[in-house]
């Protein structure tokens, strides 16, 4: 199905879209005007489709600067009576916190809905954290889908909710909703007339008699969400097991239900509503069960209430989750895992497959390190980087970032000392600086994440004038979530052409008095720029600018550039590949050679061989 | 064609060679025939020069509204790797013993090969093992095949190629070629040269066993 159908009017149309597509959808069928947020695995798609479709929605769709700016713009919009949202990755919702905070205590004027998308397991985020607690903490009416479909139903309804109850709404996903795809049927797009109208001063004072009211309103909240289609009860009769499936949980304890055969067993409760939690039915549900099997991402936030609602209701069915320790808190639940933990349940119900035993290990599958691409700017910088902090005497730290380079901090590379949350390498070399550490100090961090976070520590750095050197690895997008584009692009997320920020005007205005932009290409110029600012007196900044590969790679395709390594000079030293660590570079037996399908021409590894052994020749296609 | 049971696919390969874009052609297919559907994927930067798989379940009219987007191990009926060692990572958990295993035979090196530090295995070596766990395989160098129609792109759809001959799957030849036409436009006529070339491949080997 053509996917620019998802920006129609085409009730009944049934595709096959990404979670985060059915939540784009969901945004355009709620009508909603402006849109802001920051990419960020595994949620940069839903904002991604809307930029795409604004044209035809007639939405304002923007990517911010960050996930604050962007939750702010939001709810700005929201504020002069206009439906906005918001989406981020579980860590930018850290980065939200501040704003959100305070809109839950002065309210909005139009729905305001935001997702986060939580990342069980880690698949792409530096930690597990469950965002559920921050709704609750925001105190603020929080749903979680467990299907695409249900996913689009219930952004419309929350922004109902969100104007019924003048409140910002969150909606928490978790990758495996957000990263599957499966069939959505189409609905219609509300259309209403939404011109921006001043309505009163919204601000978070007096603030004592508004959280008191958060509190209060609690009770009434209870009513008005327990109506709504999101949690599910399917009892049997005189069966003694209730099983909780909390949000897309709920998929896996269906499916290993079904595996064991236990249907007709156990109760199932499916929960929508995260916060607050549907009291009546849960009680309602508890006071039935002799076990009750908790099936949550994350932390056991649903299990711990759940406990002390059977304290209220006198009630002590065994419970099980992931407080007992009947499953682990790391990690995303997986069907096998929801076997394992209802087999034990459900006595004499086994599982044939989980049984069976079958070795995982097998000394023929090797790890497969992740690299940076052929032909990626970062990897002559990092080479450099290196490079120039070996001249010194002592260690020099590096501080690394959020990013493509984040990969830095892994094997093999093994470049980095530290590496936090993003733009936080520059905050933490002011540290390292501020302990008096004489040996040399470097960050790395990207354009996209400089302007996110880096440029108020950058400022800090020459506020205190802490002695250390900021290497901007410079590819003017925002490569890792997929090449969104960022201030120094020159395009918005719709693609209009914009003043392009120039980040060497920036650095030196934020105080720097040493700047150096180089090609990142050409390693040798990279090496004395970082040398040369680490032997200045005070921050120093090296822009090290290159395109991105991938970017390179599809505008590039009429002649292609390779190059080879000439067997009669190679004497085998190896630099190169355990170096550059380009994986373009292979190794059969003691040879060394370039694979022409995966070189990408850049030529870094020609500048930095010994032995002059790699040339370059031209094919054209 | 009636379906019994939910069909689970595995598509494996690493970070940059198309998996998912089989994947959501197998999917698209699936919905042109009337099927339910879904996938489960995982994708971002961790994955850039990883294993990446995604996993694709074809059923008939929803059952049940809720199902799990990920194949339940040693249940998957057809492995497609893009990589003979990614067939055999994904395959040692999850093939069931019935299943069907494509792969492509041109192996790709992790870092640590290149580096010195490990050892690729003879790629006979892997085939011997994944035979080891299921029906049947099917392997051939899937990377030459889409070098011969111009591109080393459509490696993936070459192994795609060979998944749409395999019957118990369900899908019709004109189903894939139409979602390759809407799934990856730019290329479909590239794509949809090598689709046929690897089928055809398939039926010659299948005519000369007979």
């Amino acid at each position: 199905m053509d996917k620019n159908i998802l920006g129609a009017d085409a009730v009944g149309v049934k595709m096959i879209l990404l979670g985060n597509e059915a939540i784009a959808r969901g945004v355009i069928e709620a009508g909603a005007s402006v849109v802001a947020a920051y990419p960020g695995t595994p949620s940069s798609e839903i904002v991604e489709t809307l930029a795409r479709l604004a044209k035809e929605t007639k939405q304002y769709v923007e990517w911010s600067t960050n996930e604050k700016v962007a939750f702010e713009c939001a709810v700005g919009a929201s504020f002069l009576g206009v439906r906005s949202f918001s989406a981020m990755k579980s860590v930018g919702l850290n980065v939200a916190m501040d704003p959100l905070m305070v809109v839950n205590l002065c309210g909005v004027e139009g729905g305001f809905v935001f997702v986060v998308a939580d990342d069980p397991n880690c698949w792409s985020t530096q930690n597990e954290q469950d965002s559920r607690m921050l709704a609750a903490a925001a105190e603020i009416p929080c749903l979680e889908p467990a299907s695409a479909q249900e996913a689009k139903e219930m952004v419309s309804y929350a922004y109902d909710l969100s104007e019924r109850l003048g409140r910002a709404v969150m909606i928490r996903t978790v990758t495996r909703l957000n990263h599957s795809r499966s069939i959505v049927e189409l609905g219609p797009i509300y259309v209403k007339q939404q011109s921006p109208k001043y309505h009163r001063l919204r601000a978070g004072f007096p603030a004592l008699p508004k959280h008191q009211r958060l509190h209060e309103e609690a009770a009434k909240l209870q009513d008005v969400m327990g109506e709504c289609p999101f949690n599910e009860l399917d009892m049997r009769t005189g069966a003694r097991i209730g099983i909780v499936g909390i949000g897309n949980a709920v998929n896996f304890a269906v499916e290993a239900i079904s595996h064991l055969g236990i249907e007709k067993e156990a109760n199932l409760l499916k929960i929508g509503v995260i916060n607050p939690l549907p009291v009546k039915l849960l009680k309602e549900f508890l006071r039935d069960q002799d076990v009750v099997v908790v099936f949550e991402e994350i932390e056991p936030y649903v299990e711990n209430q759940i406990r002390s609602l059977c304290y209220d209701l006198m009630h002590k069915p065994r419970i099980v989750g992931k407080l007992s320790e009947n499953i682990e808190i790391a990690g995303e639940l997986t069907v096998e895992k929801a076997v394992r933990v209802l087999s034990q349940i459900s006595k004499g119900k086994s599982d044939r497959a989980s049984e069976e035993s079958r070795s995982e290990e097998n000394k023929l599958v090797l790890t497969r390190d992740t690299v940076l691409c052929a032909g990626c700017p970062h990897m002559g910088t990092f080479y450099a980087t290196r490079r120039a902090s070996s001249k010194t005497k002592g260690k020099v730290l590096i501080s690394g970032d959020i990013g493509c380079y984040g990969i830095g901090v892994y094997p093999p590379y093994n470049l980095f000392d530290s590496h936090i949350c993003m733009g936080s390498s520059i905050g933490v070399a002011c540290g390292y600086a501020a302990t008096g550490y004489k040996d040399g100090i470097i960050c790395i961090i990207g354009d996209s994440t400089f302007y996110h976070s880096g440029m108020s520590a950058l400022i800090n750095a020459v506020f205190n004038n802490h002695n250390i050197t900021v290497v901007i690895l410079d590819n003017s997008i925002i490569g890792m979530t997929g090449h969104q584009p960022d201030p120094g692009t020159g395009v918005t997320a719709t693609g209009q052409p914009t003043k392009r920020i120039e980040l060497e005007e920036v650095v030196k205005s934020c105080g720097v008095d040493f700047v150096e932009c180089v090609d990142a290409f050409h390693v040798k110029d990279v090496i004395k720029a970082v040398e040369m600012a680490m032997k200045h007196k005070g921050p120093s900044v090296v822009i090290s600018r290159g395109e991105c590969a991938i970017i390179r790679r599809k505008r590039k395709k009429d002649t292609k550039v390779n190059y080879k390594i000439n067997i009669e000079k190679c004497d085998g030293c190896g630099v190169c590949v355990g170096l550059l660590y380009c994986p373009a570079i292979l190794k059969e037996k003691s040879e060394y050679r370039i694979d022409k399908l995966i070189c990408a021409g850049c030529g870094i590894c020609s500048q930095i061989c010994p032995k002059k052994a790699i040339e370059m020749e031209v094919v054209t296609n | 064609m009636e379906r019994e049971k939910t069909i689970n696919i595995i598509v494996a390969g690493i970070g940059g060679q198309g998996n998912i874009l089989i994947s959501q052609i197998i999917s698209e297919a699936a919905l042109r025939q009337g099927f339910d559907v879904v996938v489960g994927e995982i994708f971002g930067v961790s994955q850039r020069g990883g294993p990446v798989s995604s996993h694709i379940r074809i059923g008939k009219e929803r059952e049940t509204r809720w199902r799990a987007c990920v194949s339940t191990k040693h249940q998957a009926d057809i492995i497609c790797s893009l990589e003979p060692m990614e067939a055999l990572r994904v395959a040692i958990p999850y093939i069931g013993q019935d299943g069907i295993i494509v792969t492509n035979t041109h192996i790709s090196r992790p870092i640590s090969v290149n580096l010195g530090k490990a050892t690729y295995p003879e790629v006979s070596e892997i085939l011997t093992e994944i035979k080891q766990l299921c029906k049947q395989v099917i392997a051939f160098d899937a990377t030459e095949l889409s070098l011969k129609a111009g591109s080393s792109l459509s490696t993936n759809i070459a192994c795609l190629g060979a998944l749409s001959c395999i019957d118990s799957v369900g899908l019709e030849s004109e189903a894939y070629e139409s979602a390759i036409r809407i799934v990856s436009s730019k290329f479909a006529e590239t794509n949809l040269k090598v689709f046929q070339l690897s089928r055809e491949r398939v039926l010659r080997e299948n005519e000369r066993r007979s």
